[in-house]
C-alpha cells in the first residue's frame, strides 16, 4: 500500500551487500509492488471519481433550475407577461385600450418596479401601465430596433412584443434588475464542444491526481517515523517517536507502547533472574548432598551410583538455569552484549583448559590450535557470553557422543577481517533431519527475535544460544556434519 | 595436611541464611580436612561470632559468605568485617546464586578473594578454598616435591636429586607458585600472565623465557620436562610427586 516507501526499501536492499543480519533477527520482507499496475489502477480510479463528480454536478444543475422554474410558477415571468399583454390589448369603440383579465393578473404578479406601454405605428404611446416618467416620449422605429437589440431602455430591462396591427408592446422591470447575454457560435464549431469538455475533464482529473499524489507523499513522509518505530518495535528495540501536527498523538502513543513493552520485558527478565536465583540455592543442597553420598565408602555401590546420578542431573539443571538466564539477558536487555575488548584466544584457552581440568579429556581428548596471527586479536563484545558459546559447543560435543570422541578447537583468521572459532569432533555426527531441525529452530529464534521461540517440542537451547550470541556480536554461526563428526564455527568481526 | 597439601588448622566461618546449605558447606569443609569450621545463619550472628573469636584470641582465617541474605547482604558484611583491624586482610570467598558479571566485579572490588556460583560441586569449593588459603597464608615450610628436585618455596631454593642446588629468581618463584597452587591442573598462559604481570597481553614471550629458565633449574632434562609440562595451545601444568 505504500509504494514509494517500498521502492526505497527495495533499492536499499539491492544496494547493501549481503552482510550477516543484525542482532534482533531477520524480519519477513514485504513483497515489492508492480508500479505499472498501481498507476493504472489509480488513474482508472480517478477517471471514475471525476465521472461521478460530473454526473452529480449535472444532476444538481438540473435540480436547481427545476426548483427555480417551479418557484416562479406563482408569478409570471416578464417575457410571458409581455406576450400575454401584447396579445390581449384591445382598442374599444371609444379608442381606449384594455387588457384581458388574465393579462392584468400577469401584470399584477410582476415586481413592483415593472411597467408596460404600447407604441403605435407613429411611435406615440397609445397605452401605458405604471410607466416611469422618465420613459415618457416618442419612440422611432430605430429606437425600437435598439431596444429589441439591447433589451434595455437606459437602465430599464425591457421585453418587446410586435402586434399584428403594427403597434409594439414594451414591458419592463425596474432599473438594473435584469442582465442579458447572448451566445453566438459558428454551428460547425459547436460540434467540437463535446471534445473540449472531455479535454477539460481530463485536465481536471490530472490536477486531482497530482494533488492526490502530492498529499500521499506528504502523508507517507509524516508516517515514516511511525513505520520506522513499528519496525523497531518488531525487532524488540525501544522506539521513541516525536511527531508534530496531526500525528503527534500517534507518536506519543507509540512511545508509550514502546515503554510499556520495555517495562514488561524488564519485569520478565527480572522474574526469570529471580526464579533462577531461587533455584540455585536448593540445587546446591541437592548437588552437594548427592555428592556427599556418592563419595561415602560405607554406602552400597548402587546407592552411590544413584547419588552420583542425582548430582549429574542437578548440574544439568544448573546448566539449564544458566541458559535460561542468558536467553533472558539476550532477549530482554536493551544492550545484551556488553562491549568490552575481549581476547578470543583467551576465551578459547579458558574453555579448553576448563574441559581438561574438569577431567573430560579422558573420554574427550581435546586439541587446541590457536593460529598465531589470531592470538593477539580482539573482538568487541561480552566475555561471559562468548565463553558460554565455547562451553555450549564443548558440552554439545560431549552430550551427543556418550561413547567419547576427540575434539579439535581452533581459532584462525577468516575472510574479510573476521575471526573463526571452530569446535569440531569426530563423533557420531548428526543426520540431515537433525541438522534441519536445529536450523529450523535457529531460524525461528531469528525471525521472532527471541530465543524463547526456539523452545518447542525440542528442548535445550545450546546451539540456539550460540547462534544468538554470535549474532549479537555481529557474527555468524554455522555448523555441518558429514555424517561422521560435527563441526561448528562462530565467525566474529575483529574489533 | 589435607588432600590439598595444606594445613587444616585454619579457622573458617561459613555464613548463609539457608541453614541447611551452611551446614552442608561446613560438612564439605570438614570432610576435606578443615576441622575448625563454624556456621552463622545471618550477618549479625556472624558479626557476634567474629567478635567472640577475637576476644578468645583465635580469630577466623577465612570467611565463606552468601551474597543474598535478608538483614545485611554479604558485600556489606564483608566491608564491616574488613573494617576491623584484625580482619583487614582476612580472605573471603563468596557463594552466590547470581551469575551476572556485575556481581563478580562488585564482590572482587570489595576485596573478596574468590567467588563460587551456586550450585557448585563440593570438590570445586574445596579447591577454591584451598587456593585462597595457600595464597593468603604462605607457610613457613613449603616444600614442593617434583620429579627431579624439591623446591623450598619459602627460600626459593631448589635441591635437585643429583645433589646440586639452584636459586630461583623472584619471577620464577612466582611462576612456580601459581602453578603449584593449581598443581595437576592446566593454567592458561592468560592466567599465568595475569598473576605475574597483572595483564594478559604481550607477555607471552617473556613467559616462555621464564619457563625455559625455570625448567633448567627444576627439570633433569629441560627439553623433555616431567614436572612443568606444556599443554599445547593452552598453557602449563605442574606435575607434583605424591
Amino acid at each position: 500500500m505504500n509504494w514509494s516507501f517500498k521502492q526505497r526499501r527495495a533499492a536499499r536492499r539491492g544496494a547493501t551487500p549481503p552482510v550477516p543480519p543484525a542482532a534482533g533477527g531477520a524480519r519477513t520482507r514485504r513483497k515489492p509492488v508492480n508500479f505499472a499496475n498501481f498507476l493504472t489502477r489509480q488513474v482508472f480510479l480517478f477517471a471514475l471519481v471525476t465521472f461521478v463528480i460530473i454526473v452529480v454536478d449535472l444532476g444538481l444543475t438540473l435540480m436547481f433550475s427545476l426548483y427555480e422554474t417551479y418557484a416562479e410558477n406563482e408569478a409570471y415571468r416578464p417575457n410571458t407577461a409581455t406576450m400575454l399583454v401584447g396579445e390581449s390589448l384591445q382598442q374599444a369603440e371609444d379608442g381606449t385600450w384594455a387588457v384581458s383579465q388574465e393579462a392584468q393578473d400577469a401584470l399584477d404578479s410582476l415586481d413592483s418596479g415593472s411597467w408596460a406601454m404600447l407604441i403605435d405605428g407613429d411611435g406615440e404611446i397609445a397605452w401605458s401601465w405604471r410607466l416611469p416618467e422618465k420613459l415618457n416620449g416618442t419612440y422611432s422605429p430605430s429606437d425600437l430596433m435598439a431596444i429589441s437589440h439591447y433589451n434595455f431602455i437606459d437602465e430599464y430591462p425591457t421585453w418587446l412584443w410586435i402586434r399584428d396591427d403594427g403597434s409594439t408592446l414594451l414591458l419592463g422591470e425596474g432599473p438594473n434588475t435584469y442582465l442579458f447575454y447572448t451566445l453566438q457560435f459558428p454551428t460547425d464549431r459547436l460540434l467540437n464542444y463535446p471534445l473540449y469538455v472531455m479535454l477539460m475533464l481530463l485536465v481536471d482529473a490530472l490536477i486531482l491526481f497530482c494533488m492526490y499524489a502530492f498529499t500521499r507523499r506528504r502523508a507517507q513522509k509524516s508516517v515514516k517515523p511511525v513505520t520506522d518505530a513499528l519496525d523497531a518495535l518488531s525487532r524488540g528495540q525501544a522506539a521513541e517517536v516525536t511527531l508534530s501536527g496531526d500525528l503527534a498523538e500517534i507518536g506519543d502513543r507509540l512511545t508509550d507502547v514502546s515503554r510499556l513493552i520495555e517495562q514488561k520485558d524488564s519485569a520478565r527478565a527480572l522474574w526469570i533472574r529471580g526464579v533462577s536465583h531461587d533455584i540455585r540455592t536448593p540445587l546446591s543442597l541437592v548437588v552437594g548432598q548427592a555428592d556427599a553420598i556418592a563419595r561415602r565408602e560405607d554406602v552400597p555401590a548402587d546407592v552411590r551410583e544413584h547419588a552420583s546420578a542425582i548430582r549429574e542431573q542437578g548440574m544439568k539443571i544448573a546448566a539449564l538455569v544458566t541458559d535460561l538466564n542468558t536467553a533472558a539477558q539476550l532477549d530482554y536487555d536493551a544492550k545484551p552484549a556488553q562491549t568490552e575488548r575481549v581476547s578470543p584466544a583467551r576465551v578459547v584457552r579458558d574453555a579448553c583448559a576448563r574441559h581438561i581440568n574438569e577431567g573430560f579429556d579422558a573420554a574427550y581428548p581435546l586439541t587446541c590450535d590457536i593460529n598465531e596471527s589470531a592470538s593477539e586479536v580482539f573482538v568487541a563484545g561480552d566475555e561471559r557470553l562468548l565463553t558460554r558459546t565455547l562451553d555450549n559447543l564443548l558440552a554439545n560435543a560431549r552430550v551427543h557422543n556418550p561413547q567419547g570422541c576427540t575434539i579439535e578447537v581452533s581459532l584462525a583468521p577468516a575472510q574479510a577481517n573476521m575471526l573463526a572459532i571452530t569446535v569440531a569432533d569426530d563423533g557420531c555426527g548428526a543426520t540431515t533431519q537433525q541438522l534441519e531441525a536445529i536450523r529450523a529452530r535457529i531460524a525461528r529464534a531469528q525471525q521472532t527475535g527471541t530465543v524463547a521461540a526456539a523452545y518447542g517440542e525440542e528442548h535445550g537451547l545450546g546451539l540456539v544460544l550460540v547462534d544468538r550470541i554470535a549474532r549479537a556480536h555481529g557474527g555468524v554461526f554455522t555448523f555441518e556434519s558429514n555424517g561422521e563428526g560435527f563441526s561448528a564455527t562462530i565467525t566474529l568481526p575483529k574489533a | 595436611m589435607n588432600a590439598n597439601g595444606q594445613t587444616t588448622n585454619a579457622r573458617i566461618l561459613v555464613v548463609d541464611d539457608e541453614r541447611q546449605l551452611a551446614d552442608m558447606v561446613a560438612d564439605i569443609l570438614r570432610m576435606a580436612g578443615w576441622m575448625r569450621v563454624d556456621v552463622a545463619n545471618s550477618a549479625p550472628e556472624a558479626l557476634s561470632s567474629i567478635e567472640e573469636a577475637l576476644t578468645q584470641g583465635d580469630e577466623y582465617q577465612l570467611f565463606v559468605l552468601d551474597v543474598m541474605m535478608p538483614d545485611m547482604d554479604g558485600f556489606e558484611l564483608l566491608s564491616r568485617v574488613r573494617s576491623m583491624p584484625a580482619h583487614a586482610k582476612t580472605p573471603a570467598l563468596f557463594l552466590t546464586a547470581r551469575d551476572a558479571p556485575t556481581d563478580r566485579v562488585e564482590g572482587l572490588s570489595l576485596g573478596a578473594d574468590d567467588y563460587v556460583s551456586k550450585p557448585f560441586l563440593p570438590q570445586e569449593l574445596t579447591l577454591r578454598i584451598a587456593a585462597v588459603l595457600r595464597r593468603c597464608y604462605p607457610q613457613a615450610d613449603r616444600a614442593l616435591s617434583l620429579a627431579a628436585c624439591t623446591v623450598d618455596l619459602a627460600s626459593a631454593e631448589v635441591r635437585r636429586t643429583d645433589g646440586t642446588t639452584a636459586q630461583l629468581t623472584a619471577k620464577e618463584l612466582e611462576l612456580l607458585e601459581v602453578l603449584a597452587r593449581n598443581a595437576g591442573r592446566i593454567v592458561t598462559v592468560d592466567g599465568i600472565c595475569e598473576a605475574l604481570w597483572g595483564t594478559t597481553f604481550a607477555y607471552e614471550n617473556s613467559l616462555m623465557a621464564h619457563v625455559r629458565r625455570l625448567r633448567e633449574k627444576i627439570e633433569s632434562d629441560p627439553s623433555h620436562p616431567a614436572s612443568l609440562v606444556t599443554v599445547r595451545g593452552l598453557g602449563y601444568k605442574l606435575v607434583t610427586k605424591g
